[in-house]
């Protein structure tokens, strides 16, 4: 049976349902139609009946090769279809002693069959055209007596209501059960296809938040570690008895702690790449400023950027250099000055970042200062520089000036 | 004098490393360390055996073991009276919220800064001399030197950023730290600073 419908209508992998079931509908009409042909020529009906059932056969039959070989199924071929049962269901019609006939059933049978397989737009036209059919006919009938061609005998009117209301509830029956078997399938797949979506839905949630998860760990080792190896410095620095050793592990935990507050930053601020310069900046030079045990308040802070969230990629280097320079800044430029004070600044321009460090200190000395081109602090101020691609200028007025255009 | 008055503090961390250089840092400024402990039951054996009893307990959330920091603090508070004061690199939302049940004084974030630690202690001793309603016996009396280095104190400035500071050596820092509580006759600088508070 399945192997017949298959043959016949095609499978679902290259033919949609609709197309499936217009290839059945189309051969079972045509079957229909050479029964038909058969039934009224034996039966000794008006020869012009079986000139319409075999109009018929061949109609359906040229339709159910293109459909079902050519794969030639649009709204036109339904229209077709429709147009052609209209004339030939029509003419039938008189044949078989007008409404006495059972004509009206098949029409309506077709109605269903083309409502369920033609698209949304069209079926209102259908419907239009099948029922305005009827009604036609009606008509028709009515104000033209004379074109009736009424039943031989009462034997015939029966056989061919037999075979018709046989045929008709029949066949609709099998298309409205392969519809509901059609359906139901969809919505099994849809089911399973629902299903199978939310566990794909979960497992991806699970797997970020595992994935969240371990970079949060991660994170926490860092800061751990950083944690450590400061502690480390200044458990090392308190053990020192040279002081220029001494001096060098201090300078070095102030290194391993501006690095160390960027990763602080990070987590807290919930977002695992980046980090808002400005409170970092904020945090850095105040810590700065109370480790030479100076007041935040001597170091005035500006920033003005579009966005202040930036990559840890060159918010680190721009916190070493910082660093490094408000760190010269308290160590060598403050003797003896009255009010001192910092400013930094971070602008943006329109094709670089400006970064400024300027004191009102003594200016320039040498050879102990951070300015003199060997030492650590400036070689390290070179370097980061670079590393972002920058350039650094220095001005004396009598404080020291540093600025730096950064175009990473 | 009061075994309370002399400052004592429970350092829980088990990063040894990091407990330690917390503990110098601390002892440095005169706090005296009534022990490191880097789990619970280390924490809690050294608060049932201390001749001194920790007034204030700098405490790691992620610590070795069954009972994790939030418990132990809650534990410590309940059974001695801590205040608790937490160092972790934790800072998300759900270790917060468990953290903040204990009520600690502070909460400070790893890595830290010395000052923020020194703050968090002084913060935590101010909240306990508060509580027990500590007076002084009579008016500070502090010299003008020896006033701005107490305020300095009182702002999480180790002696050794106050010695860089005024330009002289650390040694002279404690020097006159020692000098101050002598003459008025307080046992710890916190003390100090909280009578000094009071008064202005």
């Amino acid at each position: 049976m399945k192997r017949i419908y298959l043959y016949i209508a095609g499978n679902d992998a290259s033919f949609s349902f609709e197309h499936r079931v217009f290839n059945l509908s189309s051969f079972i009409i045509t079957l229909f139609c050479i029964q038909g042909t058969l039934f009224n020529y034996f039966l000794g009906l008006h020869l012009f009946t079986v000139w319409l059932a075999i109009a018929g056969t061949l109609v359906s039959a040229v339709l159910f090769y293109l459909s079902r070989l050519r794969k030639w199924f649009t709204p036109a071929t339904i229209f077709i279809y429709v147009g052609i049962t209209m004339l030939a269901l029509g003419g039938m019609h008189f044949f078989n002693g007008a409404s006495s006939s059972p004509v009206f059933y098949l029409i309506i049978m077709l109605q269903n069959i083309f409502l369920l397989i033609a698209q949304r737009k069209h079926q209102l036209l259908i419907y239009g055209l099948l029922a305005g059919t009827i009604m036609l006919l009606l008509v028709l009938e009515y104000f033209f007596p004379g074109w009736t061609v009424p039943y031989a005998s009462p034997e015939e009117r029966m056989v061919d209501h037999i075979t018709t209301l046989a045929y008709s509830p029949f066949f609709t029956m099998v298309i409205i059960m392969l519809f509901r078997r059609s359906y139901d399938r969809e919505q099994k797949i849809v089911l399973q296809q629902k299903q199978k979506l939310e566990e794909a839905y979960r497992i991806t949630t699970e797997k970020n938040e595992y994935i969240e998860s371990l970079i949060r760990e991660l994170h926490h080792r860092v800061k751990n570690n950083l944690q450590i190896v400061s502690s480390l410095l200044s458990l090392q620095s308190n053990r020192v008895a040279d002081d220029k050793a001494r001096l060098a592990l201090e300078e070095g935990k102030t290194r391993v702690d501006a690095m160390a507050m960027i990763h602080q930053k990070l987590y807290m601020d919930n977002e695992l790449a980046s980090v808002n310069i400005e409170e970092y900046l904020g945090h850095l030079s105040a810590s700065l400023a109370n480790s030479f045990g100076y007041d935040a308040q001597h170091v005035h802070m500006q920033v003005q950027l579009s966005n202040r969230s930036m990559d840890i990629d060159l918010a680190i280097p721009i916190g070493l250099i910082v660093n490094e320079l408000i760190t010269n800044a308290f160590k060598h430029a403050f003797q003896g000055v009255a009010q001192p004070a910092i400013k930094l600044t971070l602008l943006e321009q329109p094709d670089h970042l400006e970064l400024t460090v300027a004191d009102n200190g003594r200016g320039l000395r040498l050879p102990e200062g951070l300015e003199s081109p060997g030492s650590f602090g400036m070689k390290l101020v070179q370097t980061l520089v670079e590393q972002v691609n920058g350039a650094m200028t220095v001005r004396q007025h009598p404080g020291t000036t540093y600025t730096i255009e950064i175009r990473a | 004098m009061m075994m309370k008055e002399s400052a004592a503090i429970l350092i829980v961390e088990d990063e040894l490393i990091t407990a330690e250089s917390i503990a110098e840092l601390l002892a440095e400024e005169e706090y005296t360390i009534a022990g490191i402990a880097k789990d619970a039951p280390a924490a809690l054996r050294i608060c049932h055996q201390a001749a001194i009893l920790p007034q204030v307990v700098i405490c790691d959330i992620n610590i070795k073991g069954e009972v994790k920091g939030t418990a132990l603090a809650r534990q410590l508070k309940e059974l001695f009276g801590c205040e608790i004061i937490f160092l972790t690199a934790y800072a998300d939302t759900r270790t917060l919220q468990a953290a903040f049940e204990a009520e600690p004084v502070m909460y400070v974030v790893k890595p830290y800064r010395d000052t923020q630690l020194l703050v968090a202690v002084q913060m935590a001793f101010h909240k306990i001399f508060k509580k027990e309603n500590l007076a002084g016996s009579s008016a500070l009396t502090l010299t003008e030197r020896e006033k701005e280095i107490a305020q300095l104190v009182a702002g999480g400035f180790s002696s050794k950023q106050i010695a860089r500071k005024l330009n002289i050596s650390a040694e002279t820092v404690k020097t006159h730290r020692r000098r101050m509580l002598q003459k008025n006759n307080i046992s710890s600088f916190p003390h100090l600073v909280y009578l000094m508070n009071k008064e202005a």
